[in-house]
């Protein structure tokens, strides 16, 4: 209850006009707070939300698989340069992006403890060549990618992406390598 | 009885990939000899189609190896810890709607853009291939790769269940001596912790790649570092390509030592071997830009160096051992064993032309002629290849009655000294300067390439015979199974 | 020459270890303990793994000292002859095409579309230097020419399908 309190908080400050502008003043702040912020809101809100649907999502989202692949296809929209542009420019995109990502958080939320061991470890293994490949676009793209930032910015939110991917990759060298023996659950 | 059924219903897609391997290999050969007569103007054929050939036998070789490879692993690897069927399964539809892809891209779309599909080429072709036809062989490849990204994800992931890490699937604690030698994880372990490591590795730098492609394809005003690209498109390629091998070789382990009776240990040296290898084989790949003076000079000369390590595990271990196992060991030859003892030949003789011309002085004016296509022709021809038909003769002897025959043995030197012909032909082709990838060759190029192609010939022919006797076996282990079992068994 | 030599060396290596092999397979007949065979062969395997690991050594820093990379050679006072070259599907743009022998020239190679290769063959069709004609990037390849006659110029990584008529010329004169 009290993360579904803290999530619908959060979700207010976001959705404060202020907030928003300044948010969606940088690309990188864009990209990568504010986004995760809303899926963060998304996941917290998510415990209550879970707990009165428990049915639902028993139906629907049985081993998990649904909702990721749900995640996967708004994460990737979101990934998109062109999605931020249009995003920028308010209206239904902007709502969509208020709602599209909470969402994406909710269902990790109920995903993730539902995912077997390999189904976690495809889902972190494509986020992570995405993101390194998203830092190397954004990094190397000879053209402004967004029509409302500047090439700069994009470097910016490159270098940002490339360190998400080596912490990604340090994460799984350290688990992959690190002992499980002896232990309950499994790997990731 | 019971135990028996089980064991053999594990097996239907081993011994399914086997024979989808065995086939397309064959019919790999066929294109070789193909390109081969065309290069040595006894037949003509269009440029494109050449292209396009050349795209599908490096496509469908290197896919045929991992399949099969990946076959032999799973076999082995499945006695020691607990892999997932039904991964292995879905790796296996991947790799088909995949082929079918990239084969309707190829052949319907004309996409010819070679194996490697070397950023920009498959968004400029110069008008020869359209956008469709390189987002289906991309995404074709893209395809193949996820499933086999899922089947190395279990294959780590029921390792590390079994040994607690892959530090310990490789046997670290082995070495650091906090562990005896006689608790050492087996060789299928060891060996398949490697490829799991090397292959995530290879299959995300190259999923990374693919994308890119596939970005650019759509929208050419997205571009990329062309020379990061050539990076991780060689790390991708030359790692999986690799990793065929390791796969494979298990069989190798497992083979010789029951055939001679004697143990096949995991001990230090060993271990050493296999982690050095993890290591070399990934970083390794530079030895393909040895003619790009943009990349730093440090890695370029790394590249050399490494490169010669990298023929060390190999020399001094596994090969080494090999002999050391079959030497007065009274082994009565048959044809598993045979292959087994040849792959192991054609492994290390295959890896000298490829050291030879890891030198930079010497990479300047051998590279990207047909030396190289002569190393890989003997070290998967003589090697991936005679270990996959190895384990198939191993496993009709070892689940059915059938005898090999004279045919047999009567294949296993036409393969031997065909292979070596063709290798040879390439090598020879390669000293006088002979580019590789030519849709036609001036006359003085034009001998080898004939040799070459008669001597594929020859190879088809051998295999095929191979192939048979496999094929005898099915049929015997169809009519041996009970009723239920067939049932599940599906296609076979 | 350099193709003779890697030729010969690699054609010892593979018959030396395909004799290795066949001795073995020979003396395969016969059976001894296991032990034994362990005990010495693990001897003999130190020698043969160190002098492998001397060897790889000294072939490294022999082979190493005179990179292609480098301004070879000819560096003492002379300037060489600085060529652009810019690889197009299905050609290059050569800025000089004529030298004279002794000549020391530095081709800078790039290209304007795909990755294509700058290959330079002698009158004999002996491949003597290469490099690669990256997109964005500049590559360099020195070459010394000895000889008068016609060199030809060849793509050398698959570029598209007339890949193989993608040819150029080099004249040297006395």
């Amino acid at each position: 209850m009290k993360q579904m309190i803290g999530g619908g908080i959060l979700f207010l400050l976001l959705g404060i006009p202020f907030t928003i502008v300044f948010l969606e003043s940088m690309m990188v702040i864009h990209m990568l707070v504010q986004i995760p912020l809303l899926i963060l809101a998304g996941w917290l809100m998510g415990a209550g939300v879970l707990q009165k649907f428990p049915r639902f999502f028993a139906n629907w989202n049985g081993n998990g698989v649904s909702g990721i692949l749900l995640v996967s296809i708004i994460l990737m929209y979101w990934m998109l340069p062109r999605a931020m542009d249009e995003a920028l420019l308010g209206g239904w995109i902007e709502l969509f992006k208020f709602i599209s990502l909470p969402v994406a958080g909710l269902f990790i939320r109920d995903s993730w403890t539902k995912l077997k061991t390999n189904g976690k470890s495809f889902v972190f293994l494509n986020f992570l060549s995405m993101f390194g490949l998203m830092g190397w676009l954004y990094m190397d793209a000879p053209i402004q990618l967004c029509n409302n930032y500047l090439e700069l910015e994009q470097k910016a939110l490159g270098w940002g992406f490339l360190a998400i991917t080596l912490a990604m990759i340090l994460y799984l060298l350290q688990n992959v390598f690190m002992d499980h023996s002896g232990r309950e659950h499994e790997p990731l | 009885m019971g135990a028996n059924t089980v064991l053999k219903t594990r097996n239907n897609q081993v011994v399914l990939q086997l024979i989808i391997s065995g086939v397309v290999i064959v019919a790999m050969i066929v294109f070789g000899v193909i390109m081969l007569l065309a290069q040595g103007g006894v037949i003509e054929l269009s440029a494109a189609a050449f292209y396009q050939m050349l795209t599908i036998h490096g496509t469908g070789m290197i896919g045929a190896a991992a399949l099969a490879g990946s076959a032999v692993m799973w076999y082995f690897l499945d006695h020691y810890v607990n892999l997932s069927k039904k991964i292995f399964n879905t790796n296996l539809i991947c790799f088909l709607i995949g082929v079918v892809m990239v084969i309707i891209g190829v052949f319907s779309f004309e996409y010819a853009s070679g194996w490697t599909f070397l950023y920009p080429l498959p968004a400029l072709s110069a008008g020869a291939w359209g956008t469709v036809g390189a987002l289906l062989y991309l995404g074709g490849m893209l395809l193949i790769g996820v499933g086999f990204l899922l089947l190395f994800i279990d294959t780590g992931r029921a390792i590390i269940q079994k040994y607690g890490s892959l530090g310990k699937g490789l046997g670290w604690d082995v070495i650091a001596g906090k562990k005896s030698e006689l608790d050492a994880p087996p060789a299928a372990v060891v060996a398949s912790t490697m490829v799991t490591i090397v292959n995530i590795s290879a299959l995300t730098a190259g999923a990374t790649v693919l994308v890119m492609n596939i970005i650019n394809v759509v929208n050419p005003a997205i571009t990329f570092d062309p020379l990061l690209a050539k990076n991780l498109t060689y790390a991708f390629g030359h790692i999986f390509a690799n990793s065929t091998i390791y796969m494979a070789v298990v069989a190798v382990y497992e083979i010789l030592s029951r055939a001679t009776n004697r143990p096949w240990k995991s001990n230090k040296p060993f271990l050493i071997a296999w982690t050095s290898s993890t290591i070399l084989t990934m970083i390794v790949y530079p030895h393909h830009l040895l003619m790009d003076s943009v990349m730093p000079k440090w890695i370029l000369v790394m590249g050399q160096v490494l490169s010669y390590a990298n023929g060390l595990p190999v020399l001094i271990i596994t090969a080494y051992g090999a002999l050391m196992i079959v030497y007065k060991s009274g082994i009565k030859w048959e044809m598993p064993s045979a292959l087994m003892f040849l792959s192991m030949f054609g492994w290390t003789s295959g890896a000298i032309p490829a050291i030879v011309d890891a030198t930079i002085v010497v990479n300047h004016v051998m590279h990207n002629t047909k030396w190289v296509p002569g190393h890989f022709h003997l070290y998967m021809g003589l090697g991936v290849v005679a270990m996959v038909f190895g384990f198939m003769y191993y496993l009709a002897k070892n689940d059915s009655s059938i005898q090999t025959n004279g045919m047999d043995r009567f294949a296993f030197v036409v393969y031997l000294l065909s292979m070596l012909g063709v290798s040879g032909s390439f090598l020879v082709s390669g000293a006088i300067s002979t580019p590789r990838r030519f849709a036609t060759h001036i006359p003085e190029w034009m001998g080898p390439a004939q040799f070459g192609a008669y001597s594929g010939i020859l190879v088809a022919l051998a295999l095929s015979i191979f192939i048979i006797h496999f094929v005898r076996y099915l049929v015997v282990r169809r009519k041996a199974l009970p009723t239920t079992g067939r049932a599940q068994q599906g296609m076979i | 020459m350099i193709q003779f030599i890697a030729w010969v060396v690699s054609l010892f290596c593979m018959l030396a270890i395909a004799f290795v092999f066949v001795f073995v397979a020979l003396k395969s007949g016969q059976r001894e303990n296991y032990e034994p065979i362990v005990k010495k062969w693990y001897k003999v395997r130190k020698v043969y793994g160190i002098s492998l690991v001397v060897l790889i050594a000294i072939v490294s820093v022999y082979t190493l000292r005179n990179l292609p990379y480098n301004q070879p050679v000819y560096g003492k006072g002379i300037e060489p002859i600085v060529v652009g070259v810019e690889a197009f599907q299905f050609g290059f743009d050569i800025s000089q095409r004529e030298f004279n022998v002794g000549d020391s020239v530095e081709f800078d190679v790039t290209t304007a579309d795909v990755t294509h290769g700058f290959g330079i063959y002698d009158e004999d069709m002996n491949l003597i230097a290469q490099t690669q004609a990256m997109p964005e990037y500049t590559n360099t390849v020195y070459i010394t020419f000895t000889k008068p006659g016609t060199y030809q110029i060849l793509c050398l990584e698959y570029c598209g399908l007339a890949h193989h008529i993608m040819v150029d010329q080099l004249v040297v004169k006395e």
